[in-house]
Formats: C-alpha cells, sequence, structure tokens
C-alpha cells in the first residue's frame, strides 16, 4: 500500500469532481460553512488512497485544503466518512497532531458523495523513503520519540470523549480485535489454519487484557506525514476506535512495517528504545519490548489478513490489480514470522 | 528440457529482458509498474519448478479437513498439552516455508532460524 508524496502539478483527475461546476459548488459549500470566501482554482488527486480519495484543493487566495471522500472500492473494515470525520475531529481537539478538519458534507448535490474538508499539510509519507532516505530523517532517534510521544498523546485521551464517539468501550478490547480478525478470516473462501492457531494462541495470551484506550488502529510508517525531519501530521483514522494501548504499539513496531530495516524496531525509521521512551515521556507508562512481542505478533496476523482480503479484492474482480494480487503473496512470510513471535514451532 | 522446463525457461527470459532492457529507461511510476510485473514472473516461475519437484503436499492431518482443524483451533483442541499439536505445527511450517519458497525465498533462511527477540 505506497503512498506517494503529494502529487505535484498532478492532472490526474478523475470524472467528478475537478469539473469546474463541481468545484463552484464546493467553493460555495466552503465559504457558507466559514472555511474559506475563496474560489477554488484547482484539484488534483493526491495519490495513496484505496479506501478513498484524497484531492488537494488549490484556492485563489493561495491556501490549499484537502477534500476526502470515498474510492470506489472499499475494503470489509472501513468506515463511513462521516464516522471518519467525527474521529479526526476527536484527535484534533484531543491535540493530536492532526490536519484541522474544517467541516463535513453530506449533501450530494456537492460532488455526489459525501466529503470532509481538511487543511492541508506538506511532507512526505512514503515508508521506503522514511526509512533508508537519512537527508528525509536526519535524527532517527528524534522521530522514533516524536512518534511515540504523539500516539501517548492520542492514547490520553479521556475515556468519556471517546465514549461520545465510539460508545461503550468493549470489555476487552483485544479479545474484540481478535473475534474482528476471525471474522474477516470467515469471509475468505478457503480456511487459513496457520493464522487460526496464531490466532487461537493470541486469544490465550491476551483475551484478559482489560486496557481501552482511544487507539489509532493503523499506527504505521506510511500513516504518518515528515516534513523537515519531523511528524507534520497523523494520517487515516479510519480504522481508530477503543483499543489497547499495545496494539497500537505492536502495529507500529512489528517487522511487517519496517520497509526493509529489520534493525529499526521504531516502524523502519528510528530505535525501538527511543520511541518507547517518547511514548513513556508522554504517558508515563514504561514498556519493555518483550511486553510488545505478543501484540507485534497480532499485527502480523491483523496485516496477513488484510493481504488476504486485498488478494480477493483482485481475484473476485471487484478490483483487478497487480499490487493487490502481489498482496496475497506476503501472507506465508507473514504468518511464519507470527508463528516465530509466539514460539510455535 | 520438458514442457514444464520450457514455460520456466520463457518465464525466466521474460523477465531478465524486462529488468535488464525495459527497466532502466523507464520512469518512476512505470519503473514500480514493471518491477511488481518482474516479481510476478519469478513468482510464477518458482511455483512452476516448484510443484514439478514436490509432489501435493499433504493436508493438515490425513484425516480431518481444512475446516474441521479451524473449528477444533478455535475450540482449544490444539492448543499446549494438546497430543495433536506438534505434529499440526510442522505440518503448518513445512506448508509456509514451501510457500515462501515460492514468494519470497531471500527471507526464508532467516524466517527458519529465527529467535523470539526483537
Amino acid at each position: 500500500m505506497p503512498r506517494e508524496p503529494i502529487a505535484q502539478g498532478s492532472d490526474n483527475v478523475v470524472a467528478g469532481l475537478p469539473d469546474s461546476n463541481a468545484l463552484e459548488r464546493v467553493g460555495t459549500w466552503m465559504a457558507l460553512h466559514d472555511i474559506s470566501e475563496s474560489r477554488v482554482a484547482r484539484a488534483s488527486r493526491l495519490s495513496g488512497g484505496a479506501i478513498q480519495e484524497n484531492w488537494r484543493l488549490e484556492m485563489d487566495d493561495g491556501k490549499s485544503y484537502v477534500l476526502r471522500t470515498d474510492a470506489d472500492a472499499a475494503i470489509p473494515t472501513s468506515c463511513t466518512r462521516a464516522e471518519e470525520f467525527y474521529r479526526y475531529r476527536l484527535a484534533f481537539e484531543q491535540g493530536a497532531r492532526v490536519a484541522r478538519p474544517n467541516g463535513f458534507c453530506l449533501d450530494s448535490n456537492v460532488i455526489g458523495k459525501p466529503f470532509f474538508i481538511l487543511e492541508f499539510v506538506s511532507g512526505i509519507t512514503a515508508g521506503h523513503l522514511l526509512a533508508r532516505n537519512d537527508a528525509y530523517v536526519p535524527d532517527r532517534h528524534a522521530l522514533a520519540s516524536e512518534l511515540g510521544q504523539l500516539l501517548g498523546v492520542v492514547h490520553l485521551t479521556p475515556a468519556s470523549n471517546a465514549r461520545a464517539v465510539f460508545g461503550a468501550a468493549p470489555q476487552s478490547a483485544a479479545s474484540a480485535s481478535i473475534e474482528h480478525i476471525r471474522k474477516q478470516l470467515d469471509g475468505l473462501a478457503v480456511p487459513h489454519p496457520a493464522l487460526e492457531l496464531c490466532l487461537r494462541e493470541l486469544e490465550v495470551r491476551l483475551g484478559q487484557a482489560t486496557d481501552a484506550v482511544f487507539s489509532h488502529g493503523d499506527y504505521r510508517t506510511g500513516n504518518y506525514m515528515v516534513d523537515n525531519g519531523r511528524v507534520s501530521a497523523i494520517l487515516d483514522w479510519e480504522f481508530s476506535g477503543w483499543g489497547h494501548p499495545n496494539e497500537d504499539l505492536g502495529w507500529f513496531t512489528a517487522p511487517c512495517w519496517r520497509f526493509g530495516r529489520p534493525a529499526m524496531g521504531g516502524g523502519g525509521i528510528g530505535p525501538l528504545q527511543s520511541f518507547l521512551d517518547g511514548y513513556q515521556e508522554a504517558t508515563g507508562r514504561a514498556v519493555h519490548p518483550s511486553e510488545l512481542v505478543d501484540w507485534q505478533a497480532l499485527a502480523q496476523v491483523k496485516w496477513a489478513v488484510i493481504a488476504l482480503h486485498q488478494e480477493q479484492r483482485h481475484v473476485s474482480g471487484t478490483q483487478r490489480s497487480l499490487e493487490l494480487a502481489l498482496s496475497g503473496r506476503l501472507v506465508s512470510e507473514l504468518t511464519l514470522e507470527a508463528m516465530n513471535l509466539l514460539e510455535i514451532r | 528440457m520438458n514442457a514444464t522446463e520450457k514455460m520456466v525457461d520463457l518465464l525466466d527470459v521474460a523477465h531478465s529482458t524486462l529488468t535488464n532492457e525495459v527497466v532502466p529507461s523507464l520512469s518512476r511510476q512505470d519503473r514500480y509498474n514493471s518491477l511488481m510485473v518482474a516479481n510476478a514472473i519469478r513468482i510464477a516461475a518458482r511455483h512452476f519448478c516448484s510443484t514439478q519437484e514436490r509432489h501435493t503436499t499433504a493436508p493438515a492431518s490425513g484425516l480431518l479437513g481444512e475446516s474441521a482443524i479451524v473449528k477444533g483451533i478455535r475450540a482449544g483442541q490444539f492448543d499446549n498439552g494438546s497430543a495433536m499439536r506438534a505434529a499440526l505445527i510442522v505440518n503448518l511450517r513445512n506448508r509456509l516455508v514451501q510457500q515462501l519458497a515460492v514468494d519470497n525465498p531471500r527471507v526464508l533462511d532467516n524466517l527458519q532460524n529465527s529467535s523470539r527477540a526483537h
């Protein structure tokens, strides 16, 4: 799921939004909602959305915004754009480093589908560049630590605020997560006993864990933007919700999200300890790397199941794509790594 | 060369032509797409080779179907201490290793011998 840096001067337009009438309607809607008095001069599509489309809106006054709306295909776990908007707003109100959400539009007369407007933030997201090119990350300790701190800020959200968006917390967020993955496995045509065995092991080990916080749900390299070596915005909140705090930590540090830098346990971009130190600085909670091993195994399993669904989308004809087809070729590695982490050998 | 070997050879030469003669002159996005195509060709070639070399691996159990095994796993019948667990693990790991030899052999040694420490 590679995401390119912000498209520069892209003419990669699709039907709907770039139409001048649609742009005029968006501009009118933004003025009505006190977002901008300026006209939309131009819209260019930003890359990276299998689940949603992101458009950069360049205004006559020189400012830019991002319009986020549904893509044609959605994977089973994605939420509605309205739900996602409320998640962005919750994160923003808690002081998380996230692009300011400016307004949600349900009126299909504007662009034909719901959308919301975010502040435009510059930066790059491409994991392979952040992991391998020091020009983008001059201080790897500092970036890893900052990412730990920023996640801590999200996890410190008062439970009452999270409840207002997500309802009551589950009795065990870990069990809920495992159950969710099982349901996704049930939606596949073929059984996957190795993944099932890992999930069962995780259920035995983690099923009693009761902590639940506002979790990002997809906090990993590739889902935040870096500008001048610092995080400019955390992206993609559609999977956020109640979660055990270690689930986010395990997802960020899992072997599958290190972008070819296995020694860089902090998401491939920096040392694991720096990431955990930053997290402790924000939350006061010291996490030992050994506490995360089971959660990293959960991450491997979760990504394997997502990859299987992506492959199925291709195979079923829903969305023919070589990239989706190749996702299925990741599953054996992801599963074997999960078994190793769980010492199932 | 038998028919399968000829097919593998065809895929090899297609891969070599693509990576050596086409990719170097491409733009960044075209290069990315072409390298995905090259990867897919290599995976298909390794799949042909592996199916020629080995007969189909036995399912996870000689008697039980995969769905029954999954049901048993969820019910805890293969938990630690169960008599059937060791045989299931050996079978599952063997199948994963064989599949990984097709999908991404570069990481195979590392994952077969990796320790738990991360």
